[in-house]
């Protein structure tokens, strides 16, 4: 047990100048989609490309793909809990700072899309002197409260078990951070009741967070299928959007997973095993998500209604074809070609570059399904072009570098993998596999 | 286990965790050591038989609770907007039953987990022992058995030897002090400071004027979109018809009170508490020239207000006062002549 502790503390005691060039490069490009952003705020929200009749662009996309990377944390470490699989351990934290990470990013997409976003508080029921309620009829508010209820409850799911491993940090860690630790880990001692507790409540929001999570991007799936726009109004929307979700999260996972081992030598505590498992998930993530596409495009090209197969034509052979069949290849034809074979899974490096694909893959997808159907609105004279200006695209890459900083520093504050349930695997003695 | 007094002394016994007796805490219990005052550290939860049986806490029982009341509140809310304002748009209610059910869900949830959340934290803290240290060779993988005993008891003797006898590696007294170690007053601090100003930072949005200091509907302005002059609202005709003379008298009364006597006095003598503020006189209502004009005249007028050389002296009431209020306020003007 000492030497977990010693292995899983050593990322939080040191850091080399690499580690920090790493910040300082980060840090930079933060800054610069701070400025664009800023640059947006000052002159207006003009500044995009957004125009009708495509309202909705890359801010949007973004905000869709974040919110769907976040669910790798609750789909992985969720669902791995309930069903007691023993190889969830190491993995579990890695994907739940992920979706805690990720929802912060995504959050903030939302907060870019708004015109003037210093009255952004006018969007929360409370009596106000303007009288401005809520309008509950738009999806919109359905998915404000959801994204509200997963990110409070997904910082719960976080912290829980963080508890434990905050009281022993607050042995062995000094300096700054020593205090935080002590207020964090709630006076934790490790009694009888205290596990007990922590353990109930455990039981208790691990389900109800999987079912939130459900909800969550069903909901952001909803904002588009109970729209009448053609392509959009489609019942198929909200289990593709989950499954979709799911499909980029887990990819994420396992970049996660190769990245930090391989920084931290966790080799003893993240097996080729492991990989193996991710890249079977991965495998059924793809083939139900390619069902569903299929399903959803048959429905469409089956009935050939005109204003539907605008949108159609436009993806397969039209001006999106070349996005299109490259976020084809990403998410479906990589993903099968290689995970399906066993030695291939247990490759990690080739395993996180899948993931790399899928993700990539995932965004433009995302990008997708919001451009082509606002492009062609029923009444040709209207059909528009979009392509996202610079101040989206510097935004959206400063986004990205906020969400690895965000990582990189969370690495230094919390142990990426559970100290306290790794030992729990070790004293089961089935430490992997069931 | 409450705070520890002045009278007690704490032994604490340090085990390997194979070397660990569970029958270890059923002995100490028949030596007579109350439930409370036994305590096992553990660096991960023990799930074996045998040991301190925990307070029960009702959990589960907290969490559906709180899911129902978050499920009410769902309802009153999205429901209830429903309730308040009864317009079907596009078929459906405003808030339709099925959003109701999205809404409601949310809370739901929500009320479930924050609360199992705080009532775990609140049960944390009750835990809290401050005047023992925990010994960092828990973390390594040691059990600790602590117990907190009457300091001048025969019971000591008897425990320390069932603890031997079990194989602790290590024990040791401590006279308790009830004082709080020098780091948690600071930190209490620090926590309420942070919670403070984060308090206070919520505020820093409503610095903003810009919201007022926009260029917004005001009460009694014009409509900016002007119906073509002359016109007369459609169903107004219809809707005037269902009141009787005197209703409308009444009513048109009532809207003359809140709408112009604070220009045009109470009593229409043209004597409002706002005269001196204004720059044209208004009129007197019961002058032989006023009501000598047409009922449609004064309909206009306070239609579309009046202007003296180009500047408003009498606002338009056409957006604020329906088609037929109008007729019942023009009513009521007319009906002044008669003292
Ligand atoms: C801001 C104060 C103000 C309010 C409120 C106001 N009026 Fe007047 N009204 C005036 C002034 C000033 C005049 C005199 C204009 C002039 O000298 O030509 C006037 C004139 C009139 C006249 C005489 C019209 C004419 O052709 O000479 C009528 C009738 C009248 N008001 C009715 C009303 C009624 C009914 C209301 C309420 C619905 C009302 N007013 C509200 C200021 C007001």
């Amino acid at each position: 047990m000492s030497s977990i502790n010693r292995d899983l503390l050593a990322p939080l005691q040191s850091a080399t100048p690499a580690y920090f060039l790493l910040l300082i490069v980060l840090g930079a490009i933060v800054a610069l989609g701070a400025g664009a952003w800023y640059y947006q705020v000052d002159t207006g929200i003009g500044q995009t490309n957004l125009h009708p009749p495509i309202f909705w662009g890359v801010y949007i996309a973004s905000f869709i793909f974040w919110v769907g990377a976040s669910h790798s944390g609750t789909f992985i470490s969720g669902v791995l809990r309930l069903s007691k699989a023993e190889w969830r351990r190491p993995v579990t934290r890695i994907a739940e700072l992920m979706t805690f990470i990720s929802l912060m990013i995504a959050t903030l997409f939302v907060f870019f899309h708004l015109g003037r976003v210093w009255r952004w508080y006018y969007l929360m029921p409370y009596p106000n002197q303007r009288e401005l309620w809520p309008n509950f009829r738009s999806p919109l508010m359905w998915d404000a409260i959801a994204v509200f209820t997963y990110a409070t409850a997904s910082t719960i799911y976080l912290y829980l078990p963080l508890i434990p491993d905050f009281a022993l940090l607050r042995e062995r860690i000094g300096g700054w951070r020593k205090p935080l630790y002590r207020v964090l880990s709630l006076g934790w001692t490790g009694t009888q009741n205290q596990w007990q507790v922590l353990e109930t409540a455990l039981r208790i929001i691990t389900p109800l967070i999987v079912m939130v999570m459900v909800s969550v991007h069903s909901i952001v799936g909803w904002d588009f299928g109970v729209s009448l726009v053609p392509a959009w109004h489609s019942t198929i929307f909200a289990p593709y959007f989950v499954v979709g979700a799911v499909h980029s999260g887990v990819g994420l996972v396992a970049i996660g997973l190769y990245v930090l081992r391989k920084i931290y030598r966790l080799e003893r505590y993240i097996e080729s095993e492991h990989f193996d498992k991710i890249g079977k998930l991965l495998v059924v993530t793809t083939l139900v998500l390619a069902y569903l596409y299929f399903a959803e495009l048959l429905t469409i090209w089956y009935a050939k209604s005109p204003d539907h197969m605008w949108v159609v034509d436009a993806l397969l052979i039209g001006p999106f074809a070349v996005p299109f069949w490259f976020m084809a290849i990403c998410i479906y034809f990589i993903p099968l070609a290689t995970l399906t074979n066993p030695a291939f899974r247990r490759w990690p490096l080739g395993v996180m570059l899948v993931g790399v694909f899928i993700n990539i893959g995932m965004y433009i997808e995302r990008v997708l399904i919001l451009v082509p159907p606002l492009t062609y609105p029923r009444l040709p004279f209207n059909w528009g072009s979009y392509f996202p200006s610079w101040v989206e695209m510097t935004i959206i890459v400063g986004s990205l570098a906020l969400a690895v900083l965000l990582y990189a520093l969370a690495v230094k504050f919390v142990p990426v993998i559970s100290i306290w349930e790794e030992k729990e695997g070790l004293v089961h003695g089935t430490r992997h596999g069931t | 286990m409450g705070p520890v007094t002045e009278h007690e002394i704490t032994v604490r016994a340090l085990f390997e965790p194979s070397g660990y007796p569970e029958s270890l805490v059923e002995k100490l219990r028949q030596a007579g050591v109350p439930e409370g005052a036994m305590e096992i550290r553990s660096p991960l939860p023990l799930h074996e038989t045998g040991l301190v049986r925990p307070a029960p806490l009702p959990l589960h029982r907290i969490a559906i609770i709180a899911g129902l009341v978050g499920l009410v509140l769902g309802v009153v809310v999205a429901g209830g907007t429903a309730i308040l304002y009864p317009i079907m748009t596009g078929g459906k209610p405003i808030v339709a039953p099925p959003v109701v059910g999205i809404i409601s869900f949310e809370t739901m949830m929500l009320m479930a987990i924050v609360t199992t959340f705080v009532t775990m934290l609140i049960r944390l803290r009750s835990e809290r022992r401050d005047a023992v240290e925990r010994d960092p060779r828990i973390d390594d993988g040691l059990i600790e058995v602590v117990l907190s005993l009457p300091s001048n008891s025969v019971q000591l003797q008897l425990v320390q030897t069932l603890l031997k006898q079990a194989g602790a590696l290590e024990i040791r007294h401590h006279h308790a002090t009830s004082s709080i170690p020098p780091g948690v007053e600071l930190d209490r601090r620090t926590t309420a400071g942070m919670l403070v100003v984060a308090w206070l930072l919520c505020g820093v949005p409503a610095c903003s004027r810009d919201m007022q200091d926009q260029s917004s509907y005001q009460s009694q302005e014009a409509p900016r979109i002007h119906s073509p002059k002359g016109s007369v609202p459609r169903d107004s005709r219809l809707l005037r018809k269902s009141l009787t003379t005197q209703e409308e008298l009444d009513e048109g009364a009532r809207l003359f009170r809140i709408n112009c006597s604070h220009c045009h006095g109470r009593d229409g003598t043209g004597n409002g508490p706002v005269v001196a503020y204004l720059k044209e006189q208004p009129a007197d209502l019961r002058d032989p020239y006023v009501q000598g004009l047409s009922e449609a005249a004064l309909y206009d007028t306070v239609t579309y207000g009046l202007a003296v050389e180009g500047r408003d002296v009498m606002p338009a009431f056409q957006g604020e006062l329906s088609a037929e209020e109008r007729h019942s306020v023009v009513t009521y003007v007319k009906s002044l002549s008669q003292p």
